[in-house]
């Protein structure tokens, strides 16, 4: 019985796919091993470096969720709470006036508070804003630069490969540890 | 309920659900090509009111109206998106009912297959597997293959010339062109462009035309068509010998600031006084003894005194100036103003460009780069440099890298900057003394080398990264010469110490030395195994590059500061009186004419095919058949 | 000349061309007189920032239940409840990312990027359902995977596939996992993400494009079960290899088998083979097994090299070198403003050359990646071929190791064992 040439045939295909397993399973092990020599216990989120960003507006159309995650952040502490701003009036605004006709928005996501006697406090309503940038641009061109945009987590989907970042023209979003996760003006300089 | 019934319900069920799926996700789509089409958001008529107010801007009716319609495209555009998010909700409702009832109504009608007599031989299968196997494994591979055929290789392109015949040919590009980066100009200029109405040329020609020109009308059109149109492209040439870069004159004494050009038709004959052979000449507002760089159709200098530095954009066709830039707005870390000499001045550095970027630096240690239309950059002080004369170290810029040799009294050290932030990319401190030479590129084979001139050492440097690659000691004294090189050989002087010939390496060399005829200021150039030097006290000498055997000496009236160049197989030697001393190039000495320009000058002239620009005191002066 | 200056300078900031400051400030931070605080941006947390290891959790939890319910408990039930689990959370609650497929290539970015190091998460989804396939069997596509599960419920007639026509088709998968690794070692893309049919229905929004592919892949799932698992899903390559040799897979009936054919009309992958009975040395197929192992090297050069041969047009999807393809083809693209790519590379004041340079280097990485993908695809396709020459007698019905997605529906459709066999044994008779 141990002899029949079945049982050989049978022994024989065991060895081999106990072979093949191992050869497998040390492949497994090989290569996981290496990434997780490599490996980080931190999660990975996407994130825009508002320094390389050129506003292009891609931000607002590519992201795979309509309205995009990308929203419009104001560093209050680089503003210059100026009356003219040139985030929140079109260019060559008529009149200082906050009627839609001199609001540079598309949604009007800007809202203007008066502080006091010269300077106007800025706040974007992030419900509304759809990260197009134009504000951005505006401010960047005629202000400070304190309007810019960041990917807002609490609404991002990290997907795996980012479609915007992809999309990017000056590869502006980068992968950023999960611990910090803004790359806000004012405290994120230029390294 | 019986299972007849049942699969019945469920039937129904899954009609009702399907016909509704498709309902929902129909009107999706249409609303979704709506959203696509409109874009509610970049609504034209509402830019068109904003316009229209802008021009009568106390019509409170129309602001109504704006703000009406804002308003109205605002909550179109929130619905939609609101519309959208619900019906995916719906529309998956809806599929899971279909689904479910799909699937019950099947189980119900679940019928067990008639076992029949199964072939248990794979012969056939197996064989028509392999066939099919090895016939779609042929074709993917033969169709990657196709694929890979047909498609060329477009890096290797030889794309500077391809790229530059295709547009410079184009007069519709080039119309383009000029609209989007020199809009205001057309519109200021536009009257005079239909006075002449010759179509053939592009728009550019025309309106240059229209202003103030010397001479040579017809010639200043014609042959300065290509670089205007691809400046970007052209910047990809920044390699040795090739083609387009070579013809540009991007920094002091040309590319690489070897003082060769490769330009041909230089003309040999002038007279500043008599205008003979001035294609145009114009004032320069502030005063610099820098010396033009150009790119294409444009020409940069630069200009400061005390209190202002610009940088001046000329169109090198007619001398109008395109834009100044004013740089006084740097934040400095002290509000002293540099102590110069008049022989030196506030803006002695050359700029250099790569035709998309400009940059200059000035005494004041102020560093700035412009885009080719004079928008700034960026700009950064390096921090005053203690020079009892004056910074005069000219820059160059190699692959996106900004080179600034920065010897001080203090300390000597050179840097590279990222041409487009400004940002530092290196910096190597130096063991030297103060210097005024400038650096110069030298393509050792390979790879390319930094070289530059001080008290004592001549050095090597990687232009990338700024590692010291050799160093010898070899000058004494305050180094005003820029170095030479030639087929691998670094050619190194000042006065009152020596000329020395050397062959660097990890071991540097002094090939020869020689001690005879020695330059204070104008730099030497070698060539074809001649080396020429221009002395401040005006004698012009020819060495064999090989042995610095003395070949020929001249002797001119004035003294030489303006660094010689060669160009079409002539040496140029500018005296400080303005008069050009025109050589053949050969080991024999030829006088090919000593024309003057009428103005001294100290600054190095530029070529470009057919052309010399001289920086005078005062003017710029085009020169050209 | 000074009116043109002041033209220009009109001009661009009509274009409202901006010039990025580097914190530096043209207008002063206000000193205000008021007590009012300047506030600082509010920086949400991420979404998911402690949900990852969650997921981890959840991942193992459904592979140990589905490997039980397959292997011991046999109950197809079973598995498919826990699919429509992994369906709702892996899918729609968590919009489909993090995603075994996907975590192919964070792990080849990692190995070849110095720049990334993968997550542990992401590693450990990437590593679990492959140890699982090599002792139990593909649980992971059972029930484990939100891909697998929507194309599992929706499943109504499958029709059988000629093994042929499934043999061909299922090259696609190994080109499928060549390319994507080629692009995400290169940086290039992440495919295997872009191109999922089905995460625009997780995320209930996408490119409409992208929604029709994967309204249409269901629809074509109704009647070909699993078209994604079986003739695109890269990942499946990969539990293949493992599930063909794994220790314990699931097994059709529990005893003897009674030559039903019930269970081989139940799958819908097509993945039971059937009983055998050839001649035994058949001296032609021994024949062709030679020479297909011959061949093999051959095949590995030939497709290395012609792999090589394709790296120009496989290298076209990376955006620098398209990019510097598009400069050096179309230089009149310069004067589009609304070529936002040419624009934003012509402003950043990067040259030409450096661009150039960078292509280059991209290029020569395509170049070795094209030899290594063609020598893999000519190994993959050669050892197909060479499986399809080689055989074994079999008496009974069984699963093929390595197609089987053990949705369990044999099980179920088994009689052996159940309460009712013997009055099913009758109306078989």
């Amino acid at each position: 019985m141990e002899k029949s040439p079945e049982n050989k045939a049978n022994k024989r295909r065991e060895f081999i796919r106990s072979t093949a397993r191992l050869t497998l399973a040390i492949g497994i092990g090989g290569v996981s091993g290496l990434a997780l020599s490599k490996s980080t216990k931190e999660e990975w989120v996407w994130q825009i470096d508002p320094f390389e960003c050129t506003q292009c507006g891609r931000c607002a159309e590519e992201c795979v969720l309509t309205p995009s995650a990308v929203k419009c952040v104001h560093a209050f502490d680089l503003c210059g709470y100026c009356d003219l701003c040139g985030g929140y009036f079109k260019p060559g605004v008529i009149d200082l006036h906050t009627g839609a006709e001199n609001q540079l928005c598309p949604t009007a996501a800007i809202k203007r508070d008066f502080i006091e006697e010269p300077f106007f406090e800025y706040t974007i309503d992030e419900d509304l804003c759809i990260g197009c940038g134009k504000c951005v641009k505006g401010c960047s061109a005629f202000g400070n630069g304190s309007l810019h945009l960041q990917i807002r987590h609490d609404l991002c989907l990290n997907c795996n490969q980012c479609t915007i970042a992809r999309l990017c023209p000056s590869d502006a979003i980068t992968r950023a540890p999960a611990s910090k996760p803004y790359n806000f003006k004012g405290d994120f300089t230029k390294s | 309920m019986n299972i007849q019934e049942k699969q019945k319900t469920t039937w129904r069920i899954a009609v009702i659900a399907g016909i509704f799926s498709a309902i929902v996700s129909i009107i999706m789509i249409l609303n979704y090509w709506q959203l696509q089409r409109s874009e509610p958001l970049e609504n034209e008529l509402l830019a068109n009111l904003v316009e229209q107010l802008r021009k009568d801007t106390s019509n409170e009716e129309l602001k109504e109206d704006i703000r009406r319609l804002d308003l109205m495209v605002r909550k179109a555009y929130f619905t939609k998106q609101w519309q959208i998010r619900a019906g995916a909700f719906i529309l998956i409702g809806g599929v899971v009912i279909l689904v479910i009832s799909l699937r019950m109504y099947q189980s119900y009608s679940d019928k067990l297959e008639e076992p029949g007599s199964e072939d248990r031989h794979l012969g056939r299968e197996l064989m028509a597997a392999q066939k099919w196997i090895m016939y779609s494994v042929i074709s993917i591979f033969g169709l990657a293959l196709i694929a890979a055929y047909l498609s060329n290789d477009k890096l290797a392109e030889p794309y500077s010339l391809a790229s530059l015949e295709d547009t410079a040919e184009d007069p519709e590009v080039e119309e383009i062109a000029i609209r989007t980066s020199d809009d205001a100009e057309q519109i200021t200029t536009e009257s005079e462009s239909i006075e002449e109405p010759n179509e053939a040329r592009p728009l550019t020609e025309q309106q240059e035309e229209g202003s103030e020109q010397v001479t040579g009308e017809t010639s200043a059109a014609e042959s300065e068509q290509e670089p205007e149109t691809v400046p970007e492209t052209a910047i990809a040439e920044s390699k040795t010998g090739s083609l387009n870069y070579s013809k540009q004159f991007p920094s002091f004494r040309g590319p690489y600031g070897l003082g060769l050009s490769n330009h041909k038709n230089i003309p040999v004959d002038w007279d500043g006084a008599t205008g003979r052979n001035i294609l145009w000449k114009a004032e320069i507002p502030l005063h610099g003894y820098n010396s033009p760089a150009i790119w294409g159709d444009r020409l940069f200098l630069t200009g400061a005194d005390a209190t202002s530095q610009f940088i001046y954009c000329y169109n090198r066709n007619n001398g109008e100036v395109i834009w100044e830039h004013p740089v006084n707005d740097v934040a400095r870390n002290t509000s002293e103003v540099p102590r110069v000499t008049d022989d030196t001045g506030y803006a002695a550095p050359t700029v250099a460009t790569d035709g998309v970027n400009v940059c200059a630096i000035y005494a004041t240690g102020d560093v700035v780069c412009v885009d080719r239309e004079g928008k700034r950059k960026w700009a950064r002080n390096l921090g005053m440099p203690d020079n009892h004369y004056g910074h005069s170290s000219s820059l160059l810029i190699y692959k996106g890298i900004l080179l600034i040799q920065f010897d001080t009294n203090k300390q000597g050290k050179v840097l590279g900057l990222d041409v487009s932030t400004g940002e530092t990319k290196w910096e190597t401190p130096r063991n030297s003394k103060i210097s005024w030479a400038s650096p110069i590129l030298a393509d050792m084979g390979g790879r390319t080398e930094l070289i530059l001139s001080t008290s004592p050492q001549v050095a090597g440097y990687n232009p990338l990264t700024g590692e010291e690659l050799w160093s010898i000691d070899c000058l004494m004294g305050e180094v005003g010469p820029s170095p030479g090189f030639s087929e691998g050989i670094v050619y190194a002087t000042n006065e009152y110490a020596v000329l020395a010939a050397i062959k660097p390496g990890q071991q540097p060399e002094i090939l020869w030395e020689t001690n005879e005829y020695l330059p204070e200021v104008a730099s030497p150039v070698v060539d074809d195994g001649l080396l020429f030097i221009g002395t401040s006290y005006g004698v012009i000498v020819c060495y064999d590059a090989s042995n610095g055997e003395l070949l020929w000496e001249f002797e001119c009236d004035d003294g030489i500061y303006a660094s010689p160049m060669i160009a079409d197989n002539k040496v140029f030697f500018l005296d400080m009186g303005g008069k050009m001393h025109i050589f053949k190039k050969d080991r024999t000495m030829t006088l090919l004419g000593e024309p003057e320009l009428g103005e001294g000058s100290v600054s190095t002239p530029s070529f470009s095919d057919g052309r010399i620009y001289i920086r005078g005191y005062n003017f710029l002066y085009c020169i050209g058949i | 000349m000074k009116n043109n200056r002041i033209a220009i300078i009109t001009f661009f900031s009509g274009l409202l061309i901006s010039v990025v400051s580097f914190a530096q400030q043209r207008f002063p931070r206000p000193d205000f007189e008021s007590d009012y605080l300047v506030p600082s941006p509010l920086a949400p947390e991420p979404r998911w920032a402690s949900m990852e290891i969650l997921d981890v959790v959840i991942l193992l939890i459904v592979l140990v239940l589905t490997s039980w319910l397959a292997i011991k408990k046999r109950s197809r039930r079973g598995i498919l409840y826990l699919s429509v689990f992994a369906l709702i959370y892996f899918g729609f609650y968590r919009n489909g990312c993090i995603c075994s497929i996907g975590g192919i290539q964070n792990v080849t970015l990692t190995l070849f990027n110095p720049a990334y190091a993968i997550s542990l998460t992401a590693l450990l989804f990437f590593v679990l359902p492959l140890i699982f396939a090599l002792f139990m069997g593909r649980v992971f596509c059972a029930s484990a995977c939100p891909l697998g599960a929507i194309q599992e419920l929706v499943i109504l007639k499958p029709i059988s596939i000629p093994s042929p026509v499934r043999k061909v088709l299922g090259l696609i998968p190994y080109l499928y996992l060549g390319l994507s690794i080629l692009y995400a070692a290169t940086n290039t893309d992440f495919i295997i993400c872009r191109y999922d049919p089905f995460i625009g229905i997780f995320r209930m929004d996408a490119s409409f494009e992208m929604l029709i592919l994967g309204g249409s892949f269901l629809l074509l799932g109704m009647f070909v079960a699993r078209p994604y698992c079986r003739f695109l899903c890269p990942y499946g390559v990969l539990l293949n290899w493992m599930s063909s040799f794994s220790k314990w897979h699931l097994s059709i009936t529990p005893s003897e088998c009674v030559d039903c054919k019930l269970c081989a009309h139940s799958c819908p992958v097509d993945a039971i083979n059937k009983p055998v009975i050839e001649p035994v040395s058949n001296r032609k197929d021994i024949n062709k097994f030679i020479l297909s192992i011959l061949i093999l090297p051959v095949l590995v050069l030939i497709g290395g090299y012609i792999g090589s041969k394709s790296h120009i047009y496989l290298s076209r999807a990376n955006t620098t070198v398209s990019l510097a393809e598009l400069m050096i083809t179309q230089p009149e693209l310069k004067n589009d403003p609304d070529h936002i790519d040419v624009q934003t590379f012509l402003a950043s004041g990067k040259t030409m050359e450096t661009l150039l340079e960078e292509a280059a280097v991209i290029r020569s990485q395509f170049y070795y990646g094209g030899w290594i993908l063609g020598g893999f695809l000519g190994l993959a396709f050669g050892l197909i071929f060479m499986g399809k020459t080689i055989y074994r007698n079999r008496k009974d019905y069984e699963p093929d190791k390595g197609n089987c997605v053990s949705c369990g529906r044999c099980m179920d459709y088994c009689p052996v064992g159940k309460p009712d066999f013997d009055e099913i044994m009758k109306q078989i008779k």
